[in-house]
Protein backbone atom coordinates (compact mmCIF):
# COMPACT_ATOMS: atom_id res chain seq x y z
CA UNK A 1 0.00 0.00 0.00
CA UNK A 2 2.95 2.33 0.88
CA UNK A 3 4.31 1.59 -2.24
CA UNK A 4 1.48 2.45 -4.39
CA UNK A 5 1.14 6.11 -2.54
CA UNK A 6 4.94 6.61 -2.79
CA UNK A 7 4.23 5.62 -6.94
CA UNK A 8 0.73 8.39 -6.65
CA UNK A 9 3.11 10.82 -5.34
CA UNK A 10 5.71 10.22 -7.50
CA UNK A 11 3.39 10.90 -10.53
CA UNK A 12 1.86 13.45 -9.11
CA UNK A 13 5.26 15.32 -8.41
CA UNK A 14 6.01 14.81 -11.72
CA UNK A 15 3.20 15.91 -13.47
CA UNK A 16 3.32 18.95 -11.57
CA UNK A 17 6.96 19.70 -12.36
CA UNK A 18 6.03 19.06 -16.05
CA UNK A 19 3.05 21.75 -15.82
CA UNK A 20 5.05 24.44 -14.10
CA UNK A 21 8.74 23.84 -15.73
CA UNK A 22 8.57 27.25 -17.51
CA UNK A 23 6.72 30.06 -16.98
CA UNK A 24 4.94 33.10 -19.10
CA UNK A 25 3.73 36.40 -18.33
CA UNK A 26 1.67 38.58 -20.12
CA UNK A 27 0.68 42.45 -19.93
CA UNK A 28 -2.35 44.52 -22.20
CA UNK A 29 -3.16 48.01 -22.10
CA UNK A 30 -5.88 48.50 -24.02
CA UNK A 31 -7.94 50.72 -22.43
CA UNK A 32 -6.00 54.40 -22.28
CA UNK A 33 -7.11 57.02 -19.75
CA UNK A 34 -6.22 60.06 -21.49
CA UNK A 35 -7.79 59.07 -24.61
CA UNK A 36 -9.04 62.76 -25.40
CA UNK A 37 -4.62 63.11 -25.92
CA UNK A 38 -4.85 62.95 -30.47
CA UNK A 39 -2.66 59.54 -30.40
CA UNK A 40 -3.98 56.65 -29.46
CA UNK A 41 -7.56 54.57 -30.14
CA UNK A 42 -9.00 52.03 -27.37
CA UNK A 43 -7.87 48.90 -28.06
CA UNK A 44 -10.52 46.92 -26.44
CA UNK A 45 -11.06 43.88 -26.73
CA UNK A 46 -8.22 43.21 -28.69
CA UNK A 47 -5.25 42.94 -25.77
CA UNK A 48 -7.78 40.90 -24.28
CA UNK A 49 -8.34 38.64 -26.79
CA UNK A 50 -4.33 38.07 -27.66
CA UNK A 51 -3.81 37.65 -23.74
CA UNK A 52 -6.43 34.45 -24.19
CA UNK A 53 -4.87 33.33 -27.24
CA UNK A 54 -0.65 33.49 -25.38
CA UNK A 55 -2.80 31.72 -22.50
CA UNK A 56 -4.06 29.03 -24.81
CA UNK A 57 -0.51 27.99 -26.37
CA UNK A 58 1.52 28.17 -23.57
CA UNK A 59 -0.78 26.76 -20.29
CA UNK A 60 -3.54 25.09 -22.53
CA UNK A 61 -0.84 23.48 -24.50
CA UNK A 62 2.46 23.78 -23.71
CA UNK A 63 1.10 23.07 -20.13
CA UNK A 64 3.72 26.19 -18.90
CA UNK A 65 2.70 28.45 -15.44
CA UNK A 66 1.33 31.68 -15.55
CA UNK A 67 3.22 33.98 -13.74
CA UNK A 68 0.92 37.07 -13.73
CA UNK A 69 -1.32 38.62 -16.06
CA UNK A 70 -1.99 42.41 -15.28
CA UNK A 71 -4.32 44.67 -17.82
CA UNK A 72 -4.60 48.05 -17.95
CA UNK A 73 -4.12 49.98 -14.72
CA UNK A 74 -2.78 47.37 -13.54
CA UNK A 75 -0.16 47.32 -15.55
CA UNK A 76 3.10 48.89 -13.91
CA UNK A 77 6.22 50.04 -15.05
CA UNK A 78 7.90 47.48 -12.51
CA UNK A 79 5.96 44.36 -14.46
CA UNK A 80 8.47 45.28 -17.34
CA UNK A 81 11.58 44.14 -15.02
CA UNK A 82 12.82 47.37 -14.28
CA UNK A 83 14.44 46.41 -10.78
CA UNK A 84 17.08 44.55 -9.80
CA UNK A 85 16.09 43.86 -6.61
CA UNK A 86 12.48 42.84 -5.29
CA UNK A 87 9.72 42.53 -8.10
CA UNK A 88 11.14 41.38 -11.25
CA UNK A 89 8.23 41.37 -13.14
CA UNK A 90 8.80 39.57 -16.79
CA UNK A 91 12.44 38.54 -15.48
CA UNK A 92 10.62 36.47 -13.42
CA UNK A 93 9.08 34.48 -16.01
CA UNK A 94 10.81 32.74 -19.34
CA UNK A 95 8.48 34.23 -21.99
CA UNK A 96 6.55 37.91 -22.00
CA UNK A 97 4.43 39.05 -24.10
CA UNK A 98 3.10 42.58 -24.15
CA UNK A 99 0.42 44.07 -26.37
CA UNK A 100 -0.40 48.09 -25.95
CA UNK A 101 0.25 51.24 -27.69
CA UNK A 102 4.09 51.93 -28.71
CA UNK A 103 5.24 55.59 -29.45
CA UNK A 104 8.71 57.42 -30.45
CA UNK A 105 8.01 60.03 -27.95
CA UNK A 106 11.92 61.43 -28.09
CA UNK A 107 12.86 57.64 -28.03
CA UNK A 108 10.58 54.78 -27.97
CA UNK A 109 8.11 53.89 -25.22
CA UNK A 110 5.51 51.37 -24.30
CA UNK A 111 2.72 53.65 -23.24
CA UNK A 112 0.90 52.87 -19.86
CA UNK A 113 -2.47 52.89 -19.03
CA UNK A 114 -2.21 56.71 -17.97
CA UNK A 115 0.21 57.63 -20.74
CA UNK A 116 1.09 61.40 -21.51
CA UNK A 117 3.51 63.13 -23.73
CA UNK A 118 7.18 63.74 -22.78
CA UNK A 119 9.59 61.25 -20.99
CA UNK A 120 8.82 59.09 -18.02
CA UNK A 121 5.28 59.98 -17.61
CA UNK A 122 3.48 56.05 -17.53
CA UNK A 123 5.63 54.72 -20.31
CA UNK A 124 8.44 52.37 -20.17
CA UNK A 125 11.16 53.23 -21.97
CA UNK A 126 14.60 51.17 -23.05
CA UNK A 127 16.47 53.32 -20.58
CA UNK A 128 14.31 52.06 -17.80
CA UNK A 129 15.60 48.20 -18.71
CA UNK A 130 18.81 48.80 -19.33
CA UNK A 131 20.85 45.40 -18.33
CA UNK A 132 17.76 44.40 -16.28
CA UNK A 133 16.97 41.41 -17.66
CA UNK A 134 19.17 39.26 -16.22
CA UNK A 135 17.15 36.23 -13.87
CA UNK A 136 14.57 34.32 -15.59
CA UNK A 137 13.68 35.71 -19.03
CA UNK A 138 14.62 34.43 -22.11
CA UNK A 139 12.46 35.77 -24.93
CA UNK A 140 10.00 38.72 -24.97
CA UNK A 141 7.25 39.38 -27.40
CA UNK A 142 6.35 43.10 -27.99
CA UNK A 143 3.20 43.61 -29.84
CA UNK A 144 3.26 47.52 -30.29
CA UNK A 145 4.51 50.01 -32.83
CA UNK A 146 7.95 51.19 -33.48
CA UNK A 147 9.17 49.83 -30.53
CA UNK A 148 12.29 48.34 -32.16
CA UNK A 149 13.06 51.26 -34.66
CA UNK A 150 15.73 52.20 -31.60
CA UNK A 151 17.06 48.56 -31.50
CA UNK A 152 20.33 49.48 -30.47
CA UNK A 153 18.96 50.83 -26.95
CA UNK A 154 16.53 47.91 -26.24
CA UNK A 155 19.56 45.63 -27.35
CA UNK A 156 20.74 47.12 -23.84
CA UNK A 157 18.29 45.11 -21.62
CA UNK A 158 19.57 42.04 -22.64
CA UNK A 159 21.94 41.13 -19.96
CA UNK A 160 21.65 37.44 -19.55
CA UNK A 161 17.81 37.07 -21.71
CA UNK A 162 18.33 36.03 -25.33
CA UNK A 163 16.00 38.61 -27.41
CA UNK A 164 13.27 40.39 -28.38
CA UNK A 165 10.58 40.40 -30.95
CA UNK A 166 8.69 43.26 -32.29
CA UNK A 167 8.55 46.18 -34.88
CA UNK A 168 10.33 49.21 -36.16
CA UNK A 169 7.23 50.46 -37.76
CA UNK A 170 3.23 51.16 -37.26
CA UNK A 171 1.69 47.31 -36.57
CA UNK A 172 -1.82 46.26 -36.45
CA UNK A 173 -3.88 44.61 -34.18
CA UNK A 174 -4.37 40.44 -36.03
CA UNK A 175 -6.18 37.83 -35.27
CA UNK A 176 -3.95 35.34 -36.52
CA UNK A 177 -0.38 36.45 -35.41
CA UNK A 178 -0.10 34.90 -32.08
CA UNK A 179 -1.27 31.71 -33.40
CA UNK A 180 0.78 31.16 -36.65
CA UNK A 181 3.86 32.21 -33.99
CA UNK A 182 2.50 29.63 -31.66
CA UNK A 183 2.02 26.98 -34.04
CA UNK A 184 5.24 27.05 -36.04
CA UNK A 185 6.77 27.36 -31.97
CA UNK A 186 4.86 24.79 -30.34
CA UNK A 187 3.27 22.27 -32.96
CA UNK A 188 6.09 22.56 -35.66
CA UNK A 189 9.43 23.22 -33.80
CA UNK A 190 10.34 25.79 -35.43
CA UNK A 191 13.05 28.25 -33.83
CA UNK A 192 12.37 31.63 -32.25
CA UNK A 193 13.91 33.68 -35.33
CA UNK A 194 11.73 31.55 -38.09
CA UNK A 195 8.11 31.30 -36.41
CA UNK A 196 8.29 34.81 -36.01
CA UNK A 197 9.47 35.67 -39.76
CA UNK A 198 7.06 33.36 -40.93
CA UNK A 199 4.21 34.48 -38.61
CA UNK A 200 4.67 38.25 -39.39
CA UNK A 201 5.00 36.99 -43.18
CA UNK A 202 1.69 35.57 -42.90
CA UNK A 203 -0.03 38.02 -41.37
CA UNK A 204 1.00 41.77 -42.37
CA UNK A 205 1.40 43.16 -45.66
CA UNK A 206 4.71 45.44 -46.80
CA UNK A 207 4.11 48.52 -44.61
CA UNK A 208 5.22 46.71 -41.61
CA UNK A 209 8.25 46.34 -40.60
CA UNK A 210 9.26 43.55 -37.93
CA UNK A 211 12.62 43.06 -35.92
CA UNK A 212 14.52 40.52 -33.30
CA UNK A 213 17.18 41.45 -31.57
CA UNK A 214 19.21 38.16 -30.21
CA UNK A 215 21.96 38.79 -27.82
CA UNK A 216 24.21 37.06 -29.75
CA UNK A 217 24.78 35.21 -32.99
CA UNK A 218 24.57 31.39 -31.24
CA UNK A 219 21.16 32.63 -29.45
CA UNK A 220 20.06 33.53 -33.32
CA UNK A 221 20.77 30.65 -34.94
CA UNK A 222 19.61 28.10 -32.42
CA UNK A 223 16.94 29.34 -29.40
CA UNK A 224 13.72 27.65 -29.71
CA UNK A 225 10.65 28.34 -26.98
CA UNK A 226 11.78 26.86 -23.99
CA UNK A 227 10.82 22.96 -24.17
CA UNK A 228 10.47 22.69 -27.85
CA UNK A 229 13.92 22.50 -28.69
CA UNK A 230 17.59 23.30 -28.02
CA UNK A 231 18.61 27.01 -26.83
CA UNK A 232 22.01 28.86 -26.78
CA UNK A 233 23.13 29.65 -23.02
CA UNK A 234 22.95 33.13 -21.55
CA UNK A 235 25.80 35.23 -23.01
CA UNK A 236 27.84 35.18 -19.57
CA UNK A 237 29.71 37.79 -19.21
CA UNK A 238 27.36 40.04 -20.68
CA UNK A 239 29.07 42.56 -23.69
CA UNK A 240 28.14 45.11 -25.59
CA UNK A 241 27.27 43.48 -28.76
CA UNK A 242 23.49 41.99 -30.06
CA UNK A 243 22.64 40.72 -33.07
CA UNK A 244 20.06 42.39 -35.38
CA UNK A 245 17.98 41.85 -37.93
CA UNK A 246 14.43 43.68 -39.36
CA UNK A 247 12.22 42.63 -42.55
CA UNK A 248 9.63 43.98 -44.57
CA UNK A 249 6.55 41.91 -43.74
CA UNK B 1 2.50 74.52 -10.93
CA UNK B 2 2.29 70.35 -11.78
CA UNK B 3 5.09 69.68 -13.83
CA UNK B 4 2.76 66.82 -14.93
CA UNK B 5 0.96 68.59 -16.71
CA UNK B 6 3.20 70.85 -18.40
CA UNK B 7 3.88 68.09 -21.39
CA UNK B 8 -0.29 67.64 -22.37
CA UNK B 9 0.06 71.89 -22.76
CA UNK B 10 3.28 71.74 -24.34
CA UNK B 11 1.75 69.25 -26.36
CA UNK B 12 -1.46 71.49 -27.22
CA UNK B 13 0.43 74.50 -28.16
CA UNK B 14 2.35 72.45 -30.25
CA UNK B 15 -0.80 70.86 -32.19
CA UNK B 16 -2.23 74.18 -32.55
CA UNK B 17 0.84 75.91 -33.98
CA UNK B 18 1.12 72.72 -36.54
CA UNK B 19 -2.41 73.14 -37.47
CA UNK B 20 -2.04 77.07 -38.00
CA UNK B 21 1.43 76.23 -40.16
CA UNK B 22 -0.39 73.08 -41.98
CA UNK B 23 -3.25 75.03 -43.00
CA UNK B 24 -1.14 77.33 -44.84
CA UNK B 25 0.77 75.03 -46.62
CA UNK B 26 0.16 74.05 -50.20
CA UNK B 27 -0.96 70.64 -49.59
CA UNK B 28 -4.90 69.92 -49.89
CA UNK B 29 -6.36 69.70 -46.15
CA UNK B 30 -5.45 68.51 -42.48
CA UNK B 31 -7.52 67.34 -40.12
CA UNK B 32 -7.56 64.71 -37.28
CA UNK B 33 -8.00 60.57 -38.36
CA UNK B 34 -10.37 60.22 -34.92
CA UNK B 35 -8.07 60.44 -32.09
CA UNK B 36 -4.74 59.11 -34.26
CA UNK B 37 -3.46 61.01 -37.03
CA UNK B 38 -3.43 64.43 -39.20
CA UNK B 39 -3.65 63.77 -42.75
CA UNK B 40 -2.13 65.52 -45.37
CA UNK B 41 -3.38 64.63 -48.82
CA UNK B 42 -0.53 65.46 -51.45
CA UNK B 43 -1.35 63.15 -54.41
CA UNK B 44 -3.97 63.49 -56.98
CA UNK B 45 -7.40 62.33 -56.36
CA UNK B 46 -9.64 60.68 -59.77
CA UNK B 47 -13.02 62.43 -59.42
CA UNK B 48 -15.42 59.56 -60.62
CA UNK B 49 -14.77 56.39 -60.68
CA UNK B 50 -18.46 54.73 -61.23
CA UNK B 51 -18.87 50.77 -61.14
CA UNK B 52 -15.84 48.66 -60.85
CA UNK B 53 -16.23 44.62 -60.84
CA UNK B 54 -16.19 42.86 -57.70
CA UNK B 55 -15.80 38.88 -56.91
CA UNK B 56 -16.51 36.22 -55.36
CA UNK B 57 -13.80 34.00 -53.20
CA UNK B 58 -14.13 30.45 -54.82
CA UNK B 59 -11.39 29.36 -53.07
CA UNK B 60 -7.87 30.07 -51.19
CA UNK B 61 -4.77 28.32 -53.18
CA UNK B 62 -1.96 27.98 -50.50
CA UNK B 63 1.36 26.32 -50.61
CA UNK B 64 3.86 26.17 -47.92
CA UNK B 65 7.81 24.57 -47.69
CA UNK B 66 10.13 25.95 -45.12
CA UNK B 67 13.58 24.61 -44.34
CA UNK B 68 14.05 24.30 -40.30
CA UNK B 69 17.28 26.95 -40.81
CA UNK B 70 15.35 30.13 -42.86
CA UNK B 71 16.92 32.55 -40.79
CA UNK B 72 20.09 30.71 -39.76
CA UNK B 73 23.13 32.85 -41.06
CA UNK B 74 24.75 31.50 -44.25
CA UNK B 75 27.99 31.36 -45.62
CA UNK B 76 26.45 32.92 -48.55
CA UNK B 77 23.17 33.60 -50.48
CA UNK B 78 22.37 34.11 -53.69
CA UNK B 79 22.82 38.10 -55.51
CA UNK B 80 19.44 39.46 -55.70
CA UNK B 81 19.71 38.78 -59.84
CA UNK B 82 20.76 35.10 -59.31
CA UNK B 83 17.69 35.13 -57.28
CA UNK B 84 15.47 35.87 -59.83
CA UNK B 85 16.47 33.46 -61.83
CA UNK B 86 16.20 31.01 -59.47
CA UNK B 87 12.85 31.86 -58.12
CA UNK B 88 11.56 32.00 -61.61
CA UNK B 89 12.77 28.60 -62.53
CA UNK B 90 11.26 27.33 -58.98
CA UNK B 91 7.83 28.94 -59.52
CA UNK B 92 7.63 27.41 -63.09
CA UNK B 93 8.37 23.79 -61.58
CA UNK B 94 5.17 24.65 -59.02
CA UNK B 95 2.78 25.68 -62.36
CA UNK B 96 4.16 29.03 -62.94
CA UNK B 97 2.95 32.42 -61.80
CA UNK B 98 -1.41 32.77 -61.60
CA UNK B 99 -2.79 35.04 -63.88
CA UNK B 100 -2.12 38.76 -62.00
CA UNK B 101 1.14 37.62 -60.44
CA UNK B 102 3.91 40.25 -61.33
CA UNK B 103 7.38 40.89 -59.31
CA UNK B 104 6.81 42.76 -56.49
CA UNK B 105 10.68 42.54 -54.70
CA UNK B 106 13.79 41.30 -54.08
CA UNK B 107 15.93 41.97 -51.32
CA UNK B 108 19.22 40.28 -49.39
CA UNK B 109 18.81 40.34 -45.63
CA UNK B 110 22.26 40.30 -43.19
CA UNK B 111 22.01 39.51 -39.82
CA UNK B 112 23.99 42.40 -38.30
CA UNK B 113 26.27 42.10 -35.47
CA UNK B 114 26.94 45.37 -33.41
CA UNK B 115 29.09 46.80 -30.70
CA UNK B 116 28.17 49.22 -28.49
CA UNK B 117 31.61 49.35 -26.06
CA UNK B 118 32.58 53.08 -27.38
CA UNK B 119 28.75 54.59 -26.62
CA UNK B 120 27.67 54.06 -30.58
CA UNK B 121 26.56 50.88 -32.13
CA UNK B 122 28.93 50.12 -34.66
CA UNK B 123 28.40 47.10 -37.22
CA UNK B 124 30.65 44.85 -36.40
CA UNK B 125 30.25 42.15 -39.32
CA UNK B 126 27.10 41.05 -41.37
CA UNK B 127 25.49 37.89 -41.95
CA UNK B 128 24.14 36.44 -44.81
CA UNK B 129 20.69 35.16 -44.23
CA UNK B 130 18.24 34.95 -47.15
CA UNK B 131 17.48 36.44 -50.65
CA UNK B 132 13.69 37.24 -50.75
CA UNK B 133 11.97 37.13 -53.70
CA UNK B 134 8.45 38.39 -53.35
CA UNK B 135 4.95 38.61 -55.77
CA UNK B 136 2.15 40.02 -55.81
CA UNK B 137 -0.87 40.75 -57.43
CA UNK B 138 -3.40 43.03 -59.25
CA UNK B 139 -6.83 42.62 -60.73
CA UNK B 140 -7.26 44.20 -64.31
CA UNK B 141 -4.32 46.24 -63.55
CA UNK B 142 -5.38 47.56 -60.20
CA UNK B 143 -3.77 46.44 -57.21
CA UNK B 144 -4.12 43.95 -54.20
CA UNK B 145 -3.55 45.32 -50.85
CA UNK B 146 -3.18 43.27 -47.94
CA UNK B 147 -1.56 40.29 -46.69
CA UNK B 148 -3.11 37.88 -49.09
CA UNK B 149 -2.67 36.94 -52.62
CA UNK B 150 1.44 36.98 -51.91
CA UNK B 151 4.08 34.80 -53.06
CA UNK B 152 7.76 34.46 -51.80
CA UNK B 153 10.75 32.60 -52.20
CA UNK B 154 13.52 32.55 -49.57
CA UNK B 155 17.13 31.56 -51.12
CA UNK B 156 19.58 30.51 -48.82
CA UNK B 157 23.31 28.69 -49.48
CA UNK B 158 23.65 28.00 -53.28
CA UNK B 159 20.39 29.27 -54.17
CA UNK B 160 18.31 26.25 -51.87
CA UNK B 161 14.68 27.30 -51.77
CA UNK B 162 14.38 27.60 -47.74
CA UNK B 163 11.08 28.96 -47.55
CA UNK B 164 8.32 29.10 -50.22
CA UNK B 165 5.00 30.87 -49.25
CA UNK B 166 1.65 31.39 -51.22
CA UNK B 167 -1.39 32.32 -50.51
CA UNK B 168 -3.72 33.00 -53.84
CA UNK B 169 -7.56 33.39 -53.82
CA UNK B 170 -9.66 32.18 -56.73
CA UNK B 171 -11.89 34.39 -57.78
CA UNK B 172 -14.96 34.93 -59.94
CA UNK B 173 -16.89 38.04 -61.39
CA UNK B 174 -20.30 38.00 -59.93
CA UNK B 175 -21.40 42.00 -61.07
CA UNK B 176 -20.60 45.37 -60.11
CA UNK B 177 -20.73 48.47 -57.62
CA UNK B 178 -20.58 51.91 -57.70
CA UNK B 179 -17.46 53.26 -56.03
CA UNK B 180 -17.47 55.94 -54.00
CA UNK B 181 -15.33 59.19 -54.94
CA UNK B 182 -12.16 60.31 -53.84
CA UNK B 183 -13.68 62.74 -51.65
CA UNK B 184 -15.85 60.72 -50.25
CA UNK B 185 -12.88 57.91 -49.64
CA UNK B 186 -10.64 61.28 -47.93
CA UNK B 187 -13.57 62.13 -45.53
CA UNK B 188 -13.74 58.39 -44.25
CA UNK B 189 -9.80 58.47 -44.13
CA UNK B 190 -9.89 61.25 -41.91
CA UNK B 191 -12.80 60.22 -39.88
CA UNK B 192 -10.28 56.58 -39.12
CA UNK B 193 -12.81 54.57 -40.82
CA UNK B 194 -9.94 52.45 -42.35
CA UNK B 195 -9.80 49.09 -42.56
CA UNK B 196 -7.01 47.58 -40.50
CA UNK B 197 -6.49 48.96 -36.49
CA UNK B 198 -2.94 50.00 -35.84
CA UNK B 199 -1.51 48.94 -32.66
CA UNK B 200 -0.06 52.12 -31.53
CA UNK B 201 0.40 55.93 -32.48
CA UNK B 202 0.76 55.34 -35.84
CA UNK B 203 1.89 59.36 -35.83
CA UNK B 204 1.01 62.94 -35.57
CA UNK B 205 1.28 63.23 -39.46
CA UNK B 206 0.60 61.03 -42.19
CA UNK B 207 1.14 62.40 -45.41
CA UNK B 208 -0.32 61.11 -48.53
CA UNK B 209 1.44 60.96 -52.27
CA UNK B 210 -0.75 58.04 -54.35
CA UNK B 211 -4.27 57.44 -54.08
CA UNK B 212 -5.71 54.82 -56.08
CA UNK B 213 -8.92 52.03 -56.60
CA UNK B 214 -7.94 48.53 -55.83
CA UNK B 215 -8.42 45.02 -53.88
CA UNK B 216 -7.74 43.78 -50.67
CA UNK B 217 -6.52 40.98 -49.73
CA UNK B 218 -7.25 39.33 -46.26
CA UNK B 219 -4.28 37.30 -44.08
CA UNK B 220 -4.21 33.72 -45.71
CA UNK B 221 -6.21 31.82 -44.38
CA UNK B 222 -8.70 34.14 -42.90
CA UNK B 223 -12.51 33.77 -44.31
CA UNK B 224 -12.51 35.94 -47.33
CA UNK B 225 -15.56 36.07 -49.37
CA UNK B 226 -15.39 38.74 -51.92
CA UNK B 227 -13.00 41.08 -53.77
CA UNK B 228 -14.91 44.64 -53.32
CA UNK B 229 -13.02 48.17 -54.47
CA UNK B 230 -11.32 49.73 -51.69
CA UNK B 231 -9.55 53.10 -51.72
CA UNK B 232 -5.82 52.70 -51.12
CA UNK B 233 -4.06 55.98 -49.45
CA UNK B 234 -0.21 55.81 -49.75
CA UNK B 235 2.04 57.66 -48.34
CA UNK B 236 4.74 58.14 -45.40
CA UNK B 237 4.65 59.21 -41.54
CA UNK B 238 6.90 61.80 -39.86
CA UNK B 239 9.69 59.10 -39.40
CA UNK B 240 9.73 58.40 -43.35
CA UNK B 241 7.44 54.72 -43.00
CA UNK B 242 5.83 53.84 -45.49
CA UNK B 243 2.07 53.71 -44.60
CA UNK B 244 -1.03 51.98 -46.79
CA UNK B 245 -4.47 53.10 -45.27
CA UNK B 246 -7.00 51.33 -46.62
CA UNK B 247 -10.72 52.77 -47.01
CA UNK B 248 -14.27 50.77 -48.14
CA UNK B 249 -14.93 51.71 -51.73
CA UNK B 250 -18.22 50.46 -52.23
CA UNK B 251 -21.03 53.29 -51.75
CA UNK B 252 -24.02 52.41 -49.56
Amino acid sequence: MSNILALFICINILAMSNASAYEYSVTVVDDYENDWLPYFDDLTPHGQEEYERVEYWLHDVAGWSEEFYNKDAAVVKSDFGTSNSGYKGLDEADFHFHFGHGIDDIGTELALHDWLPGVNYYDVRAQDVADKWDQDNEWVFLHSCHILADEDDWADALRYSHGIMGFTTGTRVSTSLINRFFTNTINNDCKMTTSFYKATKDTYGADVTAAIITDNIDQWNTDHLNGQGPMAASEYPDDSEYCYLSWEC
Amino acid sequence: MNYKYLGVMLLIVAVMTGLVFIANDDSESVASLGQTEEILISAPIPVSTGQLPFYKVLYEEREEESSPDIMDTKDSIPSEKESLEIASQFIQKHGGLPEGAYFYDVESLYLKQINKSSGEPIVEAEYPVMTEVTYKRDINGMPVVGPGDTITISLGENGEVTYFFKSWRMLEEIGTKEVISGEEAIGKLKAGQIMRNPVGETSPVVEIHKAEIGYFSATPDSEQAYYEPVWIFRGTDEHGNNVTRIVDGVAK
